[in-house]
Parts: structure tokens; sequence; C-alpha cells
């Protein structure tokens, strides 16, 4: 809402100066933005429709002052003919007051004059013609939105109703509309005149010709006129106030004030005035039941009932006085006022909030838990920035080109307005984003990246999924640039060993499996499935060559996303036994088919061993020129250990020997 | 007789000045001291002389033996220092070379604040709670006192899911879902991320707010200033002065929104605060008692203040940060100075 001081001097004679009525306004919640130094830029909040007038702030001011307000200058005009048009309300649950007045003869040479341009100008408004100028002024001066319409182009009388689906009306913007069923409007016998509410008809509407003028000025429902500017995109003056109630006693007074303006400056004469309205319609005066210890209870402090009383009469209530509470009536044009507490706030405000005392609540919380059995989130990200990872924070929103890419295989979160193409659905994945972030870092002369995130994929399957997720990805060498090593690219199992701890974070690794698998968005021969006591933790790979290429990457990307929530869970710790006698380390070197995975070995040696192995490992891994066709060399240290005595030398070689003997025969195993 | 056991320790002396090493010296010991050393030798030739001759030669030889053996400590020791000498040049290194290892990330500006944030208020005992991001109607207006239709819906630009689910639009119905599922006292903090249909200079879609929310028997809104100022002066570690104005949010009644004198000018104006002397920080106010009433607590029994907070502008703040576009692009010359 804008508008010079110049303006609302005439309304309220200024009590201190522009800047300290600025601040003064913006304490009252009317927050008043930078402008020039004499001009009001208020920015009202979308319950107080009541300022949206030079009037309604100026109301305000009258009221924090304590201070006189001009009253509204209508004077009653003798009516110099009988016509008028008759106005029927046919909606009046959407429209339930109509004032009309019938101007004749009107001088459309006549200019707007200058005070009136100025004020128009100052507001964001420019001058068009008399009545169309007359008709903005008095909305922007008391908050009523009127519509002039040429006279001599309306035919027979005027309903006020729903549209029907086969009604069409050409706008003001010369804009063709098709109605729908829930829109209000105005019409004569030939059919729509007016979108109610929101913007005029191009037929009906005024001229620089335009000698007899009918004046609208109505009250209608918010909730409609919303839906109507919304459903066709067409915000104007008009339907931003009707949206946020207009003082239903309103239409009344400012019809006679755009009267008096109209004659005023044009000349012409009064003609039939018409009042429709459904009363039961209109809404009903309030009583609200302010209690006296309620103020206090919901803000700390008691201001005297004689504040209280001055401060709500200055706004225009009406206030009853009983034992243990006031009785208040709000103002007409005050339908933000329906409960207690809304009252309170006008104390509240009125007073100052600095007047509010400041002090801290002295209760304490009980209500929380620390689970021991899960590890929090912060002990992961903390792991990962020691190893050199930066937190990155990606949209939630991606392509749907580049979900696709990455996870085929999963039903998306489409947005129904989406910012751009590029963010049209919510990522199924975290991947993506990093990738990208990985780009546009190597773009930028970095050679060597590693980034993690931590937040929700999200999919579809039968209710929407959103999974907490934590995934990272590193490109580039295995070190930072070394003068003492050569560098190398990272690998598969750099990653691994990061997972591998993450996995052993304030937990075990025992029942942590990686198992070779298949993803779309990962190298076939490098992918991991991720399992954590058989149930399904994460992947981890290196980013598919296409997909690499498609990014225009030279270097590869290792990936590695987990289920946060999984991987959070853990048990508390309770103590194992600690053996007293010593340990013994065997090495066997085993010649195999390749393709039989190390963990295999490893699991059947578990298997099969008996009680006294505790520990078994691959410590060498060889592949090459010197071995036989097809095969591999693995070396396997075995622990073998008791916690009630020395193992004997004899019962180790037994062990170890049935376990050669199993190996050979479970797959082909060869010693070397 | 003498001049034999003479000529023999001169020789070994000699022998002894020269060496260089521990194993040219202990060639020496041998010569002369070993089984077959000379000395030992002359020793055993002591059946050949007569028993007046024995005591005096015995004693020669002994004498010269010790004298060696002596020497031969000494020189043993000096070549040992000068062995560790020479061992320890050939061991140092340039310790002005890097370390060989790993860099150290960082935490993203955005999740230190939000850590900052979350240790005070927990230190006042608000516990941490979350909520989706893809929210319903209900839980992220409805519920919040913003029915349909309501001028208040165009104050956030919504995204919409195809399937009528929306993001949610600010972290406040994490307030319903906690409040449906428990009863006062309550004290929760709900940090999170944010989405709103706007892109511009100083919006981004997606953005990270931090709703906090107190509801008790004689909550008041001295409270909501009470703990509100102690949150700004811990975070931003000096006195700030803070003005609460009344505004609007559906969901609260009274509301005010809350301005902090601009750290970096202290009030006198500057770019940062566009020369107001004035930055906006947070929304609050009284919870609405139909947000109450919504999760069946009972309105007239208990009342409560909420807050919102933008984690993003907090963190730009207290980081000096320009411009809210650098917490998006990743750039790890710009992660890796926090």
């Amino acid at each position: 809402m804008k508008f010079s001081a110049a303006w609302l001097e005439t309304w309220v004679k200024p009590v201190a100066s522009t800047d300290e009525i600025k601040d003064k306004l913006t304490a009252l919640g009317l927050e008043v933005e930078p402008s020039e130094a004499n001009i009001f830029d208020i920015a009202v909040p979308p319950n107080r429709g009541d300022c949206l007038s030079v009037w309604g702030i100026a109301r305000e001011l009258a009221c924090a002052y304590q201070t006189a307000i001009q009253e509204v200058q209508v004077s009653n005009l003798n009516a110099t003919s009988e016509k008028s048009i008759e106005v029927k309300l046919s909606a009046p649950t959407h429209c339930s007051r109509y004032c009309g007045q019938l101007i004749l003869g009107i001088d459309p040479s006549k200019q707007t004059p200058k005070w009136m341009r100025e004020r128009l100008e100052s507001a964001g408004l420019s001058a068009i013609s008399v009545p169309v100028d007359v008709t903005n002024y008095v909305m922007l001066e008391l908050g009523q939105p009127l519509h002039a319409f040429d006279a001599d182009r309306l035919s027979g009388n005027i309903e006020v109703r729903l549209a029907t689906s086969k009604e069409k009306i050409q706008l003001l913007d010369e804009t063709e509309l098709e109605l729908n069923p829930d829109d209000l409007i105005i019409t004569d016998q030939s059919g729509p005149i007016a979108l109610g509410g929101v913007m005029g008809g191009l037929e009906s509407s005024v001229t620089e010709n335009t000698r007899n003028v009918f004046l609208e000025a109505a009250h209608f429902d918010p909730v409609l006129i919303r839906a109507t500017a919304k459903r066709y995109h067409r915000q104007t003056d008009a339907s931003y106030r009707f949206e946020r109630f207009v003082d239903p006693e309103l239409c009344k007074i400012a019809i006679k004030r755009a009267a008096n303006l109209l004659i005023e400056i044009s000349g012409g004469q009064v003609a039939g005035a018409t009042l429709a309205e459904e009363l039961a319609a209109i809404p009903k005066d309030k009583k609200i039941k302010l209690r006296h210890n309620k103020i206090e209870n919901l803000l700390g402090f008691k201001p005297s009932a004689k504040e209280i009383e001055q401060h709500l009469s200055g706004l225009g209530m009406q206030l009853e006085t009983k034992a243990d509470a006031w009785y208040v009536t709000p103002p007409s044009y005050r339908s933000d006022l329906n409960i207690e507490a809304d009252l309170i706030e006008e104390v509240a405000r009125l007073v100052g909030y600095q007047a509010i005392p400041t002090r801290l609540p002295d209760s304490i919380n009980v209500d929380f838990k620390i689970p021991e059995d899960q590890t929090p989130i912060d002990d992961y990200k903390n792991f990962l920035i020691d190893r050199g990872y930066f937190e990155a924070i990606t949209y939630s929103f991606i392509s749907t080109e580049l979900a696709q890419q990455f996870m085929p295989n999963v039903q998306l979160c489409k947005l129904q307005n989406p910012i751009s193409d590029e963010m049209n659905v919510m990522r199924p994945s975290l991947w993506p984003g990093l990738v990208q972030a990985v780009t546009y870092n190597l773009r930028r002369q970095q050679s060597r990246i590693k980034l993690f995130e931590q937040g929700l994929s999200f999919s579809q399957a039968g209710s929407t999924l959103q999974q907490k997720q934590l995934a990272g990805a590193w490109a580039g060498t295995r070190l930072v640039e070394q003068w003492g090593e050569k560098a190398q690219t990272v690998d598969f199992f750099d990653l691994k060993a990061e997972i591998e701890g993450l996995c052993g974070l304030n937990a075990t690794t025992l029942g942590i499996e990686f198992k070779a698998a298949k993803h779309p968005a990962l190298h076939p021969g490098q992918t991991a499935e991720i399992l954590k006591n058989g149930e399904h933790l994460g992947f981890i790979g290196c980013l598919h060559p296409q997909l690499q290429k498609s990014f225009d990457l030279t270097e590869q990307v290792m990936l590695f996303e987990l289920d946060l929530n999984l991987l959070q869970k853990t048990t508390v710790p309770s103590f194992e036994f600690i053996s007293k006698f010593p340990a013994i380390r065997r090495d066997l070197a085993v010649l195999i088919d390749k393709h039989i995975p190390a963990q295999q070995l490893l699991d059947y040696l578990s298997e099969q061993a008996g009680e006294f192995l505790q520990h078994q490992f691959v410590f060498d891994h060889y592949q090459g020129d010197k071995l036989p066709e097809g095969k591999k060399s693995v070396a396997l240290g075995l622990v073998l250990q008791t916690n009630e005595r020395t193992l004997e030398e004899v019962e180790v070689n037994e062990v170890i020997n049935s376990l050669v003997e199993k190996l050979k025969h479970k797959f082909n195993a060869e010693l070397r | 007789m003498e001049e034999q056991v003479a000529n023999i320790a001169q020789q070994a002396n000699e022998a002894v000045a020269q060496s260089e090493d521990l194993k040219q010296l202990d060639a020496i010991r041998i010569k002369y001291l070993g089984k077959k050393g000379e000395l030992t030798v002359l020793l055993k030739q002591l059946g050949n002389l007569t028993p007046e001759q024995r005591p005096q030669f015995g004693q020669l030889v002994n004498q010269a033996k010790q004298n060696l053996q002596a020497q031969l400590n000494v020189k043993k020791s000096a070549l040992e220092q000068l062995e560790l000498e020479a061992g320890l040049q050939a061991e140092t290194i340039d310790v002005t070379l890097p370390g060989r290892g790993e860099q150290t990330g960082k935490l993203h500006p955005v999740s230190r604040a939000a850590n900052r944030a979350k240790a005070i208020f927990q230190h006042l005992g608000f516990i941490v709670s979350e909520g989706p991001e893809i929210e319903d109607e209900y839980h992220n207006f409805e519920a919040l006192n913003i029915p349909k239709h309501h001028p208040a819906r165009a104050m956030q630009d919504t995204f919409y899911l195809t399937d009528g689910q929306v993001l949610r639009t600010h972290t406040s119905p994490v307030q319903i879902r906690y409040m449906n599922s428990h009863t006062p006292p309550i004290r929760v903090i709900a940090p999170g991320r944010v989405y709103r249909c706007d892109s511009d200079l100083t919006h981004t879609p997606m953005f990270h707010q931090i709703e906090g929310f107190m509801v008790d028997e004689n909550i008041e809104f001295a409270h909501l200033k009470g703990v509100l100022q102690f949150f700004v002066s811990q975070f931003f570690e000096i006195d700030v002065n803070m003005r609460f104005r009344p505004s609007y949010f559906p969901f609260t009644e009274p509301s005010a929104e809350v301005d902090i004198e601009c750290v970096r000018c202290h009030g006198k104006g500057c770019r940062i605060c566009s020369g107001t002397g004035w930055l906006e920080v947070l929304g609050c106010g009284m919870v609405h008692p139909n947000v109450l009433e919504n999760c069946k607590i009972d309105s007239e029994k208990y009342t409560g203040f909420a807050f919102g907070m933008g984690i993003d502008r907090l963190a730009m703040l207290r980081y000096q940060i320009p411009d809210l576009r650098l917490n998006f692009d990743n750039d790890v010359r710009f992660l890796r100075q926090f």
C-alpha cells in the first residue's frame, strides 16, 4: 500500500516527523519499507484488509497517537431523476450487498484534477479517465473497490449471480474468458458485464465519450474472489482487497463519496441510487469475551484496565465491562478479530512489544531419550570430515532425465509446478547431485574431490518413501598430491576402506557383507551391494563409464550411498572375554579359480574350522602371468586360540590339515 | 723379555690409534688379547722362566694387557660415538616438507550454524525432532490454521507434487506431528530443509529452517522474548539489541517478527542491512489456540510459543557469506573455508 505523506496528512494531522510516523507504523505491525522520504510504502499483512487504504492507515495512527481523525467527506446528493437500474442478488452468500448509483450527463472533456492525479501516481496508478480515476481514488482512499460502467452500454437491469459454464466475457484487458460455475458475475440483459470483484467487461466500460455513468460498490465474499482471481491469474487491486475482506458497511459510504467527486469534477446529475442487500448474509457483529487474567497469562504482564480500555476503544471497539471480563464488539471493518487472543494481540501491539518483559521459563524438560543403540549422525559426518570429505548440500530436486539415468527402475515423485525442467522430480538418490557437484569442482581446477551429503531420497512404492541417506563421491587420486609418493587414482578398495570404517563406527563389522551386484548407475564389474545382518544397507561402486561420459568427466568417480537409519543401528557394548593364552597364526597360500570370491573361502573356513579359529583374513592376492590360466593365488592368515589353555602344535596341525583337505575338495584348491 | 712386552704394547697402541672402525678395533683386540693373542701367548711362556722371574714377568704382561684393554675401550667409545653421529647425519630429513596424508574435510556452513543453534537450544532443554519433507496439505497448512483459499497461502509459494502432496514450505508441520503424539510439557526444535517456489538473487527454491516451540501451562510472550534473546546473544556471542514487531502468521496470535541490530554495523546502517540498521531474522508468536485444538491440546489449560528462523540466513550473518546461492554451489574453495 503506497501513498504520499501529503495525502495521509489530510486525514491525520502529523504529530511527529514522517520518519517517526514510519517507525510508529512498523511498531504497530504495519511494516514500512524503504522508499522516498515523503512516500509511505506499507507492507500490509494479509489479515489487515482494513489497512489497504489511506483512511485505514490514518485510523491506526489516530489510535496510536490518540489524536483526531478527519471524517469521510460525503454530502448527500439530491437525485434529480427517478431513473435507476435495479439490481437483483441471486447469489447472496457471495455478494450480500450491492450499491449502485446512476449519474447522468457528465462532461467527458473534463480532466482529472492535478491533486487527484498526484495522489494516484504516489500510489503507483496512472490517470486514465475521470470516472475510472474517481473509482481508483476512492478505492485507495477508503479501501472500497468500485467500478464504473458506461450506463448507455448497459441494457435492462442487473443481476449478480454465478456464471454457467457456457458463458463468456471479454474483459477490460481485451482477453476473453470462458466462465466457470464458481465464478460470480455481474450481468445485464445481454449477459455478463463484469467478473465480480475482479475486473470489469470491455463492452460496458467507460470510454472518452461516456456521458452517463453507473457506479458499483459491493461487498463480495473473500473466498470466492480469491478462487476466481487465482483461476484466471488476474490479481487486480480490487480482487486483492476483496480477498482480504472489505467492510460490508463501506460500500454505502464509498459510493456516495465517489458520486460526490465525480460530479464535482465532471458535472452531471445524480439519478437513482440502488441498494440491494441480503442482511442475513452480511457478517454480524461479534461479541468477544476478553478475560482480565488471560492478558497477563498470555503476555506475561498486565497493562492497567484503563490502558486496555483506552486502546481498544481507540481502535473502534465497543466495550461492555463486567466483573471478570470485557465483552468486546470489534468494528465491522475488523474481520481479523474473532477470538480472545486476537484482542490480546491488539492490546500488546498498542502498548508496544518492547513493554513486554523478557524472562526465561523455569521448568526442566525430562521428556527426552538418548538411545545408546543408535549412533548419532554427527559421528558419521565427523568421521568423513576426518577422512578429508567436504559436506555438500545439493538440491532435493533434479531433472527427470538425470533421475532416470541413475535409477531407471524407481517410480519418481514428480512436481506439478517445478521451478525449472532441471528440477522437476524429487531425487531418488543423492548421487546425481553429488556427481554434478564433483563435475562443477573438476571444471574449476580441482583435481581431487571428496564430497559427502546427508539427506533424503524420494520414491513412490505404494506410498511416498522418504529415506535418509548418507552418500559420498570421490574422484581423483588416492592421496593428496605428495612429494614422497607416486600419484595413484582412487579405486574401489580405497572407498571400501572408508565404508568399512563407517560401518565399524560405534558398531561391529561382523554382519557386514559386500556382495558383487549390479546397479544401473555403476560399473557392472565394480559394484557391491552392502548388507548389514542380511538387510540391504546400500551400494558402493564406480560410476558407470557411460554416465561418466555423459557428464563429460575424464576422471572416474567412486560412489557410495547408505541407508542412514540402518547404518545407525548398533548394540550397546557388552564385555567379551579376553584369552590369557597365546594365539597361534598359520598361513595358507592356495591356488584357486579366478572367479571364486575371496569372501567365499573365508566364510567356508569360518564354518568348517571349529571353535579354535578366531579370525581369518586375506593378506595377499595375486593374479598374473606366473600362474596357470584362469587361476589366482590367495594367501590366507588364520589365527587360532582358546580361552582355556595354550593350543598344542599337534592340535593346530590337525585343524590346518583338515582345512586344507576341505579346501581342496570344495574349491579344487591347491596348496602352494 | 721386557723389551718384547714393550714392543708388542707399542705395536698394539699404534694399531689402536690408527684403527678406523669397530671391526678393525675388534681384530686388534683378538690379535693381542684373544685366545691366540700375542700378549696371551706371552703369558703362556711363563713356564719357561725361573720361579723368581715369573711374578715380575707376569705382572708386566698383565699390566700391558690392562693398558691395552683400557685403550681399546676408550677407542671403542670414540668410534661408537662417531658411528652414532654418522648415522644421525644420514637419517636427517627436511622437516619442512608436507606430511604424507589426508587433508581434513569440513562441515557445510549451514550444518555448522544448525549445530550451533541446536546446541544452544539443547542446553535449554529442547529436544530435536524431525519431519518429512514431502507433506500433505493438512500438516503444512490446514492444521496450522491456514485454510484453503486463504490469502496467507500466497505468502509461501508452494511446490505441489502430481499426487497432490506438497514440499513443506516451512518446518512448522513438525509442530503438528509432535503435538499429535505428545502431551505438554513440550519443548522441541526441528531443523530441516524447506521449499518455496522462489528463485532470485536472495531466494533459492530450497533452503533451511529451524522451528522451535514450547507448550506448557503458563507459557507467556515474555518467555518467548526471553528464550529468543538468550539464543541470539549466545549465537552471535555479543549482546545484541532485538526488536519485536507485531506481524501476522495464521498459526500464532499475537505474532511478531524479530529484528536484530545489524551485526556488521551495529545499527548504524550498511549494505548488509540495506541501511536500516536492523536485520530480520525470525518470525514467532504465541501458538494460535486453533493449532493447539487441532492437536487435541486444551488451549484453555495450555499456552505455547513458536518461532522459525532461516538457518542459511544465520550462517550468512555469522560467517559473512555474501550470497545465498554460494551455499548450494558446493564449490570446495568455498566449503573448505568453514
